[in-house]
């Protein structure tokens, strides 16, 4: 076996339902990187966390994880933590602490102290059915559960919805230690600009079960941007490096900064500021364009 | 620890650079002193909103500068660079700020000899502020 620098390789991924085609997608993460996986509700995500995890069996294409092929080897499950929907529900008349000794069985590296320190930290209340705590313990328990059993790729569908503050800054924290190891890898779907602007390096943006774009954080920041021009004309409101403009206080959006500049040089115009854009902005102009 | 150090939005320098300039002076102002231990390059670019690819991307040319140094599993330090190398150190970056100065006063449509009334006014007054202190 030859050593990669990819910990996750999905090749030709798909699978069909009545309503929704998921791939052919093709992806590799890079170990040591935090990815975030980004689409519209219904694009695909959690499916795709799903096949990954063997939860769902794929049509067509493999998922390679640390080497191996997944769906051949389940073992490989005990060094994956997820946190999602849809893998305790069936246990939802369940106290969590019941709930929490199944999860035990299917992990040996599960830490019980490590456990009992987290179900304090997050405050959860170990008698409570699972199926009446709110979308935001619900979170945490996931969150929990996938941690305990010190995974090396975690895989998060949506960790900080319905989270409170504290809770979210404890999680943040948790997940910036668990990449300090050179080994680890964290993918994690999120609506949240903020968690992928502290968290992530890399961005998967998603659309109708395809991955249309795999960009770098940064590379994208650098690159778009709203500058200000001292005039718009047409030739350049109908310019491919002109993504969106506005008449009023003429001002374009660009992808590629770079370039613009030349072209304005060319054209003999001149602009007076320019700024990077918020990253949900370029995410929006992205999955729009992608639509 | 939390680093003074911020990515300006506005600016056309990438974000690497920003990074290791403002690290930079930090080590050559003396505010970082030898020895003191840097934040990682995870927490760093989650306190600047980047990816590692950009911090490491920064800490690799300050250490291949001399500035800092990484020791396995200890994490990353400040160097003792001399006292010759930081006061060159800081008389580069000092030109360079007057060279940027000069440039943005020439793009304003300054002549020199106005660029040199400015200047002469404006260390006239900074000396006059500084008596006061």
């Amino acid at each position: 076996m030859t050593l990669s620098n990819y910990l996750l390789e999905v090749e030709q991924l798909s699978k069909s339902f009545k309503y929704f085609d998921f791939g052919p997608v093709n992806l590799k993460a890079e170990t040591g990187t935090v990815i975030a996986l980004v689409g519209e509700n219904g694009s695909g995500k959690s499916t795709f966390f799903h096949l990954i995890l063997s939860l769902l069996k794929p049509d067509k294409g493999t998922v390679t994880c640390f080497g191996q092929n997944m769906h051949e080897n389940r073992s490989l499950l005990e060094n994956i933590g997820y946190a999602g929907n849809n893998l305790y529900e069936v246990y939802g008349h369940l106290p969590i602490k019941r709930i929490a000794k199944l999860v035990r069985h299917w992990y040996p590296q599960w830490d019980d102290a490590k456990y009992k320190k987290m179900i304090d930290k997050y405050q959860i209340n170990e008698k409570e059915r699972y199926q009446n705590c709110s979308t935001g313990t619900k979170k945490k328990i996931q969150f929990i559960f996938a941690m305990v059993h010190s995974p090396k790729l975690l895989l998060l569908d949506e960790p900080f919805s319905g989270v409170d503050i504290i809770s979210k800054r404890y999680m943040k924290g948790e997940l910036l230690e668990f990449m300090e190891h050179p080994d680890h890898t964290i993918i994690i779907s999120t609506h949240q600009q903020e968690e992928i602007s502290s968290l992530c390096d890399i961005i998967w943006l998603m659309n109708r079960g395809r991955i249309i774009a795999e960009v770098e954080k940064d590379e994208i920041n650098e690159r778009w941007r709203r500058v200000w021009i001292n005039k718009l004309p047409d030739m350049i409101k109908q310019h491919q490096l002109v993504i969106d403009f506005d008449e009023e206080s003429p001002s374009l959006v660009t992808d590629n900064f770079l370039e613009l500049e030349k072209l304005l040089v060319q054209e003999n115009l001149t602009y007076s500021h320019q700024y990077r854009l918020e990253l949900d902005e370029i995410l929006a102009y992205m999955m729009e364009k992608g639509r | 620890m939390k680093l003074p150090i911020s990515v300006s939005e506005g600016s056309k320098e990438p974000i690497y650079y920003q990074i290791e300039t403002q690290l930079k002076n930090l080590v050559i102002s003396g505010q970082l002193a030898a020895g003191t231990l840097l934040p990682s390059i995870r927490a760093l670019s989650s306190d600047l909103s980047c990816s590692v690819i950009t911090t490491r991307r920064a800490y690799q040319n300050l250490e291949n500068e001399g500035f800092i140094q990484t020791v396995q599993g200890k994490g990353t330090f400040v160097r003792d660079i001399g006292q010759q190398v930081k006061a060159e150190t800081k008389e580069t970056t000092g030109y360079s700020y007057i060279m940027k100065l000069l440039k943005d006063l020439s793009a304003l449509g300054f002549s020199e000899k106005e660029i040199k009334q400015l200047i002469q006014k404006a260390i006239l007054e900074w000396e006059g502020g500084n008596d006061f202190e």
